[in-house]
């Protein structure tokens, strides 16, 4: 049985409550009283349409026996006050009137102060003149309530001293009793008369008590025995979703930030070094009062001023050399755009990508908050917010070095109230609509180059919150406990967070549902743990990073210094913990890596040399707790898939941004600290040795206190990287997705890999084939509708010859699914490009001494066409079938 | 893991992954009915293994990680071939749904007088669902939202009857006319939170002012698009109860005349018309039922929003080109032929009117 405390004015409200919980959706127990045995209770609980009988939520309690009172319970779904009604049968037949409560509670406007007063501690239930704070604003007319008690403001003897009279609304008649008032009671400015609204029943206006003319009773001013409930909003739900949650490389013009920048030109990637081929760029002028859509065609080292969006860009000479050679470009160069010299990428083209668009589709996800939802129905989503994965370079609409990824929701007022279920995000990620576009592109330093040229694919968490508009409905003062704190806070939806007490342990009462104590904590050293509780790391960009693998001793955490690993090598112990726990099950976390690779360059997978060119030596291994055959906790490993690693190279975790997923074991235990019988990592593992971050609080011994789901994820690394170059090798966030408020993207190199430096030795066959409609009539004649182009594919074939990798390398990029280009020039110099997959590869071991064949069928998503000099001559990418229709470009 | 494999579906059982499978179906049919999920393909010697009313999960990771599962539900049905196997799941409100649902009286003695149909959902399954204190909810209820205007179930009383039964009649009757000429109606849909799957009831979206969820055109995520066009009604003639009777004309029938016939406890000619310009109004969304095969946007759900442009208007109407709603969606994933999405959108099943030509 729930009990609830009756705040003044007998109002029920989560602000009231000092231990039971009174929320929405949440059942309301209740106990009706008579005075003389009746056989039936009807309660009209006031969350119908109306009052009137055809529209209100009546419900009927029928005793089977002549009783004085009656038990049951409700649930309320909307959000505000609700003043219920209740008449009852007696055992003759006849209804009582409709009883229901007088409720002009007035808003809190200031204290008494009678600190100056003899004796200083109250009112007397005679005084005529209130003495309170200053700064109140009460003028004379004014009614106000001080505990259960009204008075009518007559005038004022000076600033701070009222005249009233006592009992009085009107200032003639009395109601209710004269009551004592302590210094610092609350005083109310009220409205005079009752806010409780059942006109559809009774539309005349009654007075508090009895009356002999109507069908409903108003209850008394100052001996509430019907009730107000105001049940406390739940919060609303966030649902973000994608169109597509995988997208290419495109352009990144969110890297510009929310004014007009300098675009630089950046052809150092290839081999002539200075004098790469131009580019043409088509853009939108960002300059004061002269915003224009424009085309240039820059260099090397060129800038373009006052850029607001890059849309297009595209290479002016194709053809591929190989050799360095000026104004042309070898396979598998780049050249970038950047924010300036040296700034975040943009976009980049290549042989193998000659042409982006900020319009096409495939790099565009559609982030959409739109199916998010409220709790309570008559409260409405009012704003959006979308993190869309900008974490490093910052976007137009948040900023990486200024502001934090999310925010404590919390107050200082009272004791660390928590506002909020958890973590709000950034201000910043608001946006005016439900859904935004998201466009991402790679980073030189940042994401690390595969073997084949092209970018590793990485992974880009992006999160919705939603907040609704519940503080228009929200009636719930909460004055009357012990602070002005409202028990009904609740207006945005929960976000994940690492916050082990503030949403837990609140001062109002919370149900368990809303409660969560979600803890990240992490260790450099094992053997003596100085633990640290991250949350603040975890909400932060701004802090370079907070933590390495194991071995890094030297460096504290969410240092902006360079880290300097240490320690044993990854191949023993590993020297990094984090212990993660949820209150739900999770089976996903993604990792936010920040590293700092040599730019334009493949990492070497050797170690034997390890620096900032390296694949970086990391290991990650997972433990859960677990009952053992004792029936003990202890912690069992777990398997998990990485997609931080570079796919099958040891070790070789932490190189790229990605997520760590497993099959949430069936025997995973939730636990807490008490409950977990070993912690067999290290001696004392459990206690943080207190020597830093925590100063000795920071342990799972102190912060998990709550049954939780718990990860504990070891990190290990090479101890020989001791250089400085790798200094910033780290992570820079981890947080679980199994929520709906989170998306993972997966964005693709598009990259094509060149196929042109490849010995074959077949001919190389494909058929251009278009798509018609043919219409013959009764004469025999034709119409023939040219309706589409048909795509298809390419044939071609070599020999497996001692020495040379050609064929090792087609097969990998069969088992890879890379996306390839070929180029077939023509007897008149034109070349025609061909881009897609290669789909099959037949070989053919011969007897004899005759060499091995392989034969190879490619599938063509596109080609393109350019002429001897490396100008295009297609209208851009085209079907190998031919020209279907034009294609919608910002720039005609 | 290789970085450029688009399809990587997972499949639970029972919180044990089923790494051999052909592939798999899931059906949202809409209208407040029940999504289902046929899982073929799964080796045979499973049989032996509990799996009826365990419950199947499906990751689709279509392109990425999903944060969430395609598809919950609980298994109803085995079907042992000769070499593999098939199993059939239905989402969780099977449990309170169909011949094996626990049947629930309301009388005079027992009854939910003075509860919504919201609270009457929320009290049924947490006293009679959720009852399993530490296990997995079966049902969620953190998505359950009170209807516009409130469905009351006062002086509801049923013999024996099917829980869901008795929610997906009681749905019918709601209707929110605060504009009139955009009535909104309401259904069920189940919406997974990666933890559980959870009962919500959704608002007929506006079509008009609704921020699409999914853009589609011919060049970004559309495979093919059929359409078909049908006459909105434009008179309706009303039923109601003790002989009255009533009309409604829809202005000067633009379209021709078709009419619907309704029915219900009008007890004056006034109420009846009301209802009968209602349901006309409500019927005006219905004139282009589109069948769309896509390739994107997968885990839309019932009822959204989404936006088609189709930029050759020669070939195909311009009425295309603009917002629909999603009414029913079906995914279909093949080992080798990854996976597709077909939405139907606009046609909403006929319910309470019968069409007379």
């Amino acid at each position: 049985m729930t009990e609830f405390l009756v705040t003044d004015q007998g109002i029920y409200q989560n602000g009231g409550q000092s231990t039971n919980p009174f929320f929405m959706f949440e059942k309301v127990h209740f106990r009706l009283e008579t005075t003389e045995p009746v056989t039936e209770f009807y309660i009209d609980w006031d969350d119908g349409d109306d009052n009137s009988p055809e529209k209100a939520n009546i419900q009927h309690v029928k005793l089977e026996e002549p009783g004085f009172f009656c038990t049951s319970f409700h649930v309320y779904t909307k959000h505000g006050t609700y003043h219920p009604l209740v008449r009852v049968k007696n055992t003759d037949g006849f209804l009582s009137k409709w009883y229901t409560a007088y409720q002009d509670e007035g808003t809190y406007t200031t204290k008494i102060d009678t600190s100056a007063e003899s004796p200083a501690t109250h009112i007397s239930t005679t005084d005529t003149t209130i003495t309170v704070d200053a700064g109140h604003g009460i003028t004379a007319g004014k009614v106000i309530r001080i505990d259960e008690e009204y008075m009518k403001v007559t005038s004022l003897a000076s600033t701070n001293v009222l005249n009233v009279v006592r009992q009085s609304i009107d200032g003639t008649n009395l109601v209710g009793t004269a009551q004592e008032h302590v210094d610092d009671s609350f005083v109310y400015v009220v409205a005079g008369s009752n806010q409780n609204d059942f006109s559809s029943l009774e539309p005349r206006t009654l007075d508090a008590g009895q009356n002999e003319f109507s069908l409903v009773s108003v209850d008394s001013l100052s001996d509430h025995r019907i009730p107000v409930f105001r049940p406390a909003n739940k919060p609303p739900i966030a649902v973000l979703k994608t169109d597509r949650n995988r997208i290419f490389s495109g352009i990144n013009n969110e890297v510009l930030g929310s004014a007009a920048a300098d675009v630089y030109i950046d052809g150092s990637d290839s081999n002539t070094g200075s004098n790469p081929p131009k580019i043409k760029v088509v853009y939108i002028d960002g300059s004061t009062n002269k915003s224009q859509t424009k085309e240039v065609t820059v260099d090397h080292g060129d800038t373009i001023s006052d850029v607001d969006k890059i849309l297009r860009v595209e290479i002016v000479n194709l053809k591929e050399v190989t050799t360095a050679t000026d104004n042309s470009l070898q396979a598998g160069e780049r050249i970038y755009l950047t924010k300036g010299a040296g700034g975040f990428a943009i976009c980049n083209v290549s042989l193998g990508q000659p042409i982006v668009e900020a319009s096409n589709p495939q790099n565009i996800a559609t982030l959409d908050l739109s199916e998010s939802r409220t709790k309570a129905s008559n409260v409405s989503i009012s704003e959006y917010y979308i993190d869309d994965g900008h974490h490093t370079s910052g976007s137009s609409r948040w900023t990486a070095a200024s502001h934090k990824l999310q925010q404590a929701a919390i107050t200082t007022s009272v004791a660390q109230d928590s506002l909020q279920t958890g973590d709000t995000l950034h201000a910043n990620f608001r946006t005016y609509y439900s859904s935004i576009e998201a466009q991402h592109t790679f980073q030189p330093e940042l994401d690390p180059l595969g073997t084949d040229g092209r970018y590793l694919s990485k992974q880009i968490l992006c999160r919705g919150q939603v907040k609704d508009s519940s503080g228009t409905t929200r009636a719930d003062s909460g004055q009357s406990y012990t602070s002005t704190l409202s028990g009904d806070t609740i207006e945005y939806s929960y976000l994940d967070h690492d916050d082990a007490t503030n949403y837990y342990t609140t001062t109002k009462p919370r149900p368990t549902s809303l409660k969560s104590s979600n803890i990240l904590l992490g260790t450099l050293d094992r053997l003596t743990p100085d633990w640290k509780d991250l949350i603040a790391e975890n909400r932060d960009m701004g802090v370079a990073k907070f933590l390495l693998g194991g071995g890094h001793t030297s460096t504290p955490f969410g240092s902006t210094t360079q880290v300097i690993p240490g320690g044993t090598n990854y191949t023993t112990d590993a020297e990094n913990y984090f212990l993660m726990s949820r209150k739900d099950k999770f089976d996903r976390i993604f990792i936010k890596t920040v590293n700092a690779y040599t730019a334009h360059a493949a990492p070497t997978l050797d170690r034997t040399t390890i620096d900032n060119s390296t694949v970086p030596p990391y290991r990650i291994s997972i433990y859960y707790p677990s009952k053992n055959q004792s029936g003990s906790i202890v912690w069992k490993p777990l398997a998990f898939k990485d997609t931080t690693a570079y796919e099958s190279v040891e070790a070789s975790s932490l190189m790229r941004d990605g997520s760590i997923s497993f099959k949430p074991p069936r025997d995973w235990e939730i636990a807490k600290h008490s409950t977990i019988s070993e912690w067999p990592f290290g001696t004392s593992f459990d206690v943080d040795s207190g020597s830093g971050y925590g100063g000795g609080t920071d342990g799972p011994d102190v912060k998990w206190r709550q049954d939780s789901y718990a990860l504990m994820i070891c990190m290990a690394t090479d101890g020989d990287m001791s250089g400085d170059t790798e200094k910033n090798i780290g992570i820079q966030f981890m947080k679980p997705y199994t929520n709906g408020h989170s998306q993972v993207l997966t964005m693709v190199d598009n990259t094509h890999v060149s196929l042109n430096s490849k010995y074959l030795t077949q001919s190389i066959t494909f058929v251009r084939n278009g798509t018609y409609n043919v219409i013959t009539n009764r004469l025999g004649k034709s119409e023939i509708r040219k309706i589409g182009a048909q795509s298809g594919s390419v044939k071609f074939g070599g020999t497996d010859l001692s020495g040379d990798t050609s064929r090792k390398d087609f097969k990998d990029y069969q088992q890879n699914g890379t996306p390839v280009y070929l180029d077939v020039e023509h007897e008149n110099g034109d070349f025609t490009r061909f881009y897609g997959v290669i789909k099959s590869m037949s070989e053919s071991h011969t007897t004899a001494k005759m060499l091995p064949k392989f034969s190879l069928d490619m599938i063509v998503s596109h080609i393109i066409e350019f002429d001897s000099s490396g100008t295009i001559l297609s209208n851009d990418y085209i079907s190998l079938g031919g020209n279907v229709d034009y294609e919608s470009r910002y720039l005609q | 893991m290789n970085q450029d494999t688009y399809s990587k579906p997972v499949i639970y059982i029972n919180d044990t992954e089923i790494t051999e499978f052909e592939g798999f179906t899931i059906n949202h049919p809409g209208n407040s009915q029940i999504n289902s999920a046929d899982v073929k393909g799964i080796r045979k010697d499973l049989v032996d293994f509990t799996l009826m009313n365990q419950e199947l999960v499906i990751y689709l990771n279509e392109g990425s990680n999903d944060n969430i599962p395609i598809f919950r539900g609980i298994i109803i049905q085995i079907s042992p071939g000769k070499t593999n196997m098939a199993v059939k799941a239905r989402d969780p409100r099977a449990i309170i749904s169909g011949k094996n649902a626990f049947p629930i009286i309301i009388d005079d003695d027992k009854n939910y007088d003075g509860s919504t149909l919201t609270q009457f959902i929320h009290e049924f399954i947490t006293d009679n669902i959720n009852t399993d204190a530490g296990l997995t909810t079966q049902i969620g209820l953190d998505y359950l939202q009170e209807t516009n205007p409130s469905l009351l179930m006062k002086g509801f009383r049923t013999e024996l009857a099917v829980p869901y039964q008795i929610i997906q009649d009681s749905l019918r009757q709601a209707l929110n006319i605060d504009d009139i000429e955009q009535p909104k109606d309401f259904e069920i849909i189940m919406i997974d939170d990666g933890v559980k799957s959870n009962i919500a009831i959704q608002e007929k979206k506006d079509l008009e002012t609704t921020v699409p969820s999914v853009y589609y055109d011919l060049l970004d995520g559309i495979q093919s698009i059929n359409y078909t066009y049908s006459a909105v009604p434009t008179f309706a003639l009303i039923k109601g109860e003790d002989g009255v009777q009533s009309t409604y004309q829809d202005g000067n029938m633009p379209t021709g005349k078709k009419g619907v016939t309704i029915s219900g406890p009008y007890d004056s000619r006034a109420i009846a018309k009301f209802a009968g310009l209602i349901e006309i109004m409500r019927l005006q969304d219905n004139k282009l039922d589109i069948t769309l095969k896509v390739n994107k946007g997968f885990h839309l759900d019932v009822g959204s929003i989404v936006n088609v442009y189709i930029s050759d208007n020669i070939n195909d109407s311009f009425e295309l080109s603009k917002n629909h709603r999603v009414v029913s969606k079906t995914i279909s994933y093949g080992t080798g032929k990854g996976a597709s999405m077909t939405l139907k959108l606009n046609a909403k099943p006929m319910r309470i009117s019968d069409f007379i030509n």
